[in-house]
């Protein structure tokens, strides 16, 4: 009879201990989600409600867009658990993973869907670039707009986007949606420069304005003339080459400042340059005279953009002759007075060279400048000291041969 | 005298000290002007020497086949890539210490708004997120026309968290989003402006094996006939733990080779060094000399099993994707190779368990795994756990079970039988071996008899389960790196004699007993 009793008591407690084992993993298995709603509009406050039995210290992993953290009960009442989101979850729009943890056992897992909060004012952030464009129809700028809301968040696609656009006397309007964060649309150029100003709105809310400058588009070629105080080679005026007004292909004036190279070829084939910047699309570049008679053709040229016609200047010789002297025993050469197409003496500076031979064979050029119409040479002995010597005279274009003079 | 040798002193005193005076006012005076014009180092005006390249290197795959707006230019590309990873590694590099360096390079003032106030709430509550990402698939949506704005979409973002708070590992979370992301160029940093988790659309393809060598059930195939993996552990005598250093010499391996294949093997195991084959940054010179290697080991008809990671023990979940990039350098650059049978992902990482943490050293692995598979998806995976307790650990991601065993012969048996029942895959007792070390240290208590006799005995056991096998080592070694056992001296004098030929190139023995 003990023995049966005894049979009777561990039998119930060994009942006790498996009913214990059971209620404890049946308890285990029961966590449930009790918030049905999974999309949230941003900035709308969230609240996780669970049911869970049998398991402590539960924590609530959450994973945005921005970051992770973790969550204790903001709330616990007998079975159920309220776990608030924090402000900066809940106002961020995208896919909000949570996972609720007991002791890092993962319970269960879930995603919310959290949407742009389409009713609250709408943010806009506008970006315009490049704002300079040249005229014509196929450079452009580029509007982009990204509206968001309170939260900072973008807008979702599709949302309407109206973008306007001011040139001269017209307003036109346009539509777009967005798509991918933002909305956007190239706000072409038109054939005449000027200024073109943009703006949007999105659901009632404007941009700023945003000024393109439409410039004028590249030159096309032109037509070339010359000035000058007159036609004579003296080393000394100027000739001023000048454009005509240079435009682009839609009679726009071309941007001021645009570079012009005049390129001038002489009869030796050798160049010379000169270089101008538009003003009104008149470019004016200057160049000394020859001093000795010449003929040039003048061509210029936008480098790699446009060039001008040729055209052909032809300077006159300033005289027929010189006189030349020989004094202190023929050591002393005097060149000179010259004298300008008046008879007047030429300006200070004019080159006369002297070469000097003998037996043929030269032996020494010098070269001096005149001054008040007259050069010097001088032929010291020491160093010349043959008995005698040839020579050739050269000046503005002239040269002028002298035969052979005897020395002592 | 003395009163004048007095005077000659206090003078000397005098000037030696208006000498020193002086002298210590000239160098105030210079350290000051010194310091006031020390100003701010143009480089770190620009922050250029926060982040240098190399620090972070998840994988990263562009699709610029749809680009809006402009096309995009490959080196503006390039540099949208640097400051979009640098955007990622300072976030989390942010998360895992809370403070909120470099943020500011990275996103817009709007965007950045919202990483403070998360570390702000996560260092309230005492949380930090050891973080890292493995793969990025950015797609271009749109790049604007003046080259200021970019929005890609990233499909496929693979991100792996460890959440710890009040230092305590709380959670470990895997996570594949696709994320919206609009970028602007503002003073010479793409920064992040919007930042919009979606979900992934993206579904992995399942992985296809294809070899010539085959597994089914427990047992390997070649070619269709059951192939049973008899090898050994190889490191040249005169370069041990440093194979494809200065001394690397294709003769001498050619040699080793062909005595290996004479003695009835038929496979090698060799080791790659982390460091040695240059990080994350793999050496070309290193790879040229592995694949000698490998053409050596397919003249000989030996199969390599290559174990990578040798010396590495870091783990860090910021340190992933250096790895990464290094094992995928490594395994791409030779997954063609006909010689290769395996890879051994490392070598005894359970020896780390302690010091690193298992959970780190298992995900480390785990991911290792994918990020391999991902390269080569023909070849064998396998891990060489020290201890055959250890070794069914990951099996189920492996396709091999490998296990080294240097305990007592005795109960070999047993431990075989437990591990064999525990997991469902082929296995490989990847090292073995006895010292014959014979010396002051163990009181002369080896030799080279009872060497022999534990190959015996082991072979015999080999034999018996038709297990496959790669012993340990080929060669005594004169020089033992400390890296490998420590500095304790009887410890190096035991790993020297572990061979089959001893250090003046003879036959040993035990090497009657290589193969079954």
């Amino acid at each position: 009879m003990k023995k049966f009793q005894l049979f009777i008591l561990l039998l119930g407690l060994a009942g006790s201990i498996c009913s214990f084992a059971y209620i404890q993993k049946s308890e285990e298995a029961q966590a449930e989600v009790l918030t049905e709603k999974s999309t949230f509009q941003a900035g709308e406050a969230i609240q996780l409600n669970f049911k869970i039995t049998g398991v402590e210290n539960l924590k609530l992993y959450l994973h945005h867009s921005f970051g992770s953290t973790l969550l204790t009960e903001s709330k616990k009442e007998n079975n159920r658990f309220t776990f608030q989101l924090p402000e900066l979850f809940s106002r961020k729009t995208g896919a909000l993973t949570w996972v609720l943890l007991s002791e890092s056992e993962q319970l269960l897992s879930g995603i919310l869907k959290i949407v742009p909060a389409t009713s609250t004012k709408t943010q806009l952030e506008t970006y315009l670039g490049p704002r300079s464009i040249v005229a014509g129809y196929e450079d452009f700028s580029m509007l982009v707009v990204s509206p968001t809301d309170v939260y900072d968040n973008p807008l979702p696609d599709s949302t309407e986007v109206l973008i306007f656009k001011q040139y001269k006397n017209t307003i036109s309007e346009f539509k777009v949606f967005t798509e991918n964060l933002m909305a956007w649309r190239n706000m072409m150029s038109e054939p005449k420069s000027g200024i073109m100003q943009i703006s949007s709105e999105v659901n009632g809310t404007s941009s700023k304005e945003f000024t393109s400058n439409i410039y004028p588009s590249n030159a096309t070629d032109f037509q070339i003339s010359f000035d000058r105080n007159h036609e004579y080679a003296d080393g000394n005026q100027l000739t001023e080459f000048s454009t005509s007004i240079i435009k682009d292909e839609f009679k726009n004036i071309i941007a001021d400042g645009t570079m012009v190279e005049f390129l001038i070829t002489t009869e030796e084939n050798h160049l010379l340059k000169t270089y101008a910047s538009t003003i009104n699309g008149i470019a004016k570049a200057k160049m000394l005279h020859p001093d000795a008679p010449q003929t040039w053709k003048i061509k210029a040229y936008i480098p790699g953009v446009a060039e001008s016609n040729s055209i052909n200047l032809t300077y006159e010789s300033i005289l027929e002759d010189f006189p030349v002297k020989f004094s202190a025993e023929n050591r002393k050469i005097t060149v000179g007075p010259l004298l300008s197409f008046m008879g007047q003496l030429i300006p200070d500076g004019a080159q006369v060279k002297l070469l000097i031979y003998h037996d043929g064979e030269l032996i020494e050029t010098k070269q001096k400048t005149s001054s008040k119409g007259m050069v010097e040479f001088q032929l010291a002995k020491e160093f010349y000291p043959e008995k005698s010597y040839s020579f050739q005279l050269k000046a503005l274009g002239i040269t002028k041969e002298i035969r052979e003079r005897k020395y002592e | 005298m003395s009163k004048k040798l007095n005077k000659n002193l206090y003078r000397a005193l005098l000037i030696v000290t208006f000498v020193a005076v002086n002298g210590l006012i000239i160098w105030g005076i210079s350290s000051v002007l010194a310091y006031l014009n020390t100003g701010a180092d143009r480089s770190t005006m620009l922050h250029a020497e926060v982040i240098n390249s190399k620090i972070y290197t998840p994988k990263i795959n562009w699709d610029i086949s749809a680009v809006e707006g402009r096309p995009m230019e490959k080196p503006t590309l390039q540099e949208i890539e640097d400051d979009y990873l640098k955007s990622w590694y300072v976030r989390n590099n942010s998360y895992k210490t809370n403070n909120t360096h470099g943020i500011a390079d990275f996103y817009t003032d709007n965007a950045r708004v919202n990483l403070h106030e998360i570390i702000k709430l996560n260092e309230a509550q005492n949380i930090s997120i050891e973080a890292t990402t493995l793969h990025h698939s950015p797609k271009v949506e749109f790049y604007s026309a003046d080259g200021q704005l970019v929005v890609l979409t990233d499909e496929e973002v693979v991100e792996y968290q460890k959440v710890y708070q009040n230092e305590k590992l709380v959670t470990i979370q895997e996570d594949t989003s696709a994320y919206q992301v609009m970028m602007l160029l503002e003073d010479g940093f793409w920064r992040i402006r919007h930042l919009v988790k979606i979900p992934s659309k993206i579904k992995k393809d399942s992985v296809q094996t294809s070899s010539e060598i085959k597994i089914k059930g427990k047992k390997l195939y070649k070619n269709g006939k059951p192939f049973i993996v008899k090898g050994i552990n190889y490191y040249p005598q005169d370069s041990p733990w440093d194979m494809f250093g200065d001394d690397f010499d294709t003769l001498v391996i050619q040699k080793d080779f062909q005595l290996i294949k004479n003695q009835g093997l038929n496979s090698v195991r060799i080791f790659i060094q982390y460091e040695d084959f240059g990080k994350a940054e793999v050496k070309p010179e290193k790879l040229k000399k592995l694949k000698k290697v490998l053409d050596i080991a397919e003249e000989s008809k030996l199969k390599v099993v290559v174990t990578l990671f040798d010396f590495y023990g870091d783990y860090s979940v910021l340190d992933w994707t250096l790895t990464h990039r290094h094992a995928e350098a490594i395994v791409s650059s030779v997954k063609n190779h006909p010689a290769i049978l395996a890879w051994d992902l490392k070598n005894e990482p359970d020896l780390d368990f302690e010091s690193r943490g298992k959970e780190n050293v298992l995900a480390w692995l785990s991911h290792l795994i994918t990020q391999i598979k991902e390269v080569d998806q023909q070849h064998l995976l396998t891990v060489g756990w020290s201890t055959p307790d250890q070794a069914h650990l990951l099996s189920e991601k492996l396709d091999l079970v490998s296990f080294h065993y240097y305990k007592d012969l005795s109960d070999l048996e047993e431990d075989y039988s437990t591990l064999n029942e525990k997991v469902n895959k082929p296995l490989v007792l990847q090292e073995f071996g006895a010292t014959s070390y014979d010396g002051l240290w163990n009181l002369w208590s080896n030799s080279e008899e009872a060497q022999a006799e534990y190959h015996k005995k082991m072979q015999a056991f080999l034999e018996k389960e038709q297990l496959a096998f790669m012993s340990w080592t080929l060669y005594d070694f004169k020089k033992i790196p400390t890296d490998v056992v420590g500095r304790l001296p009887w410890r190096k004098a035991r790993q020297k004699h572990f061979g089959f030929i001893n250090s003046r190139g003879n036959l040993k023995l035990s090497s009657n007993y290589m193969s079954y």
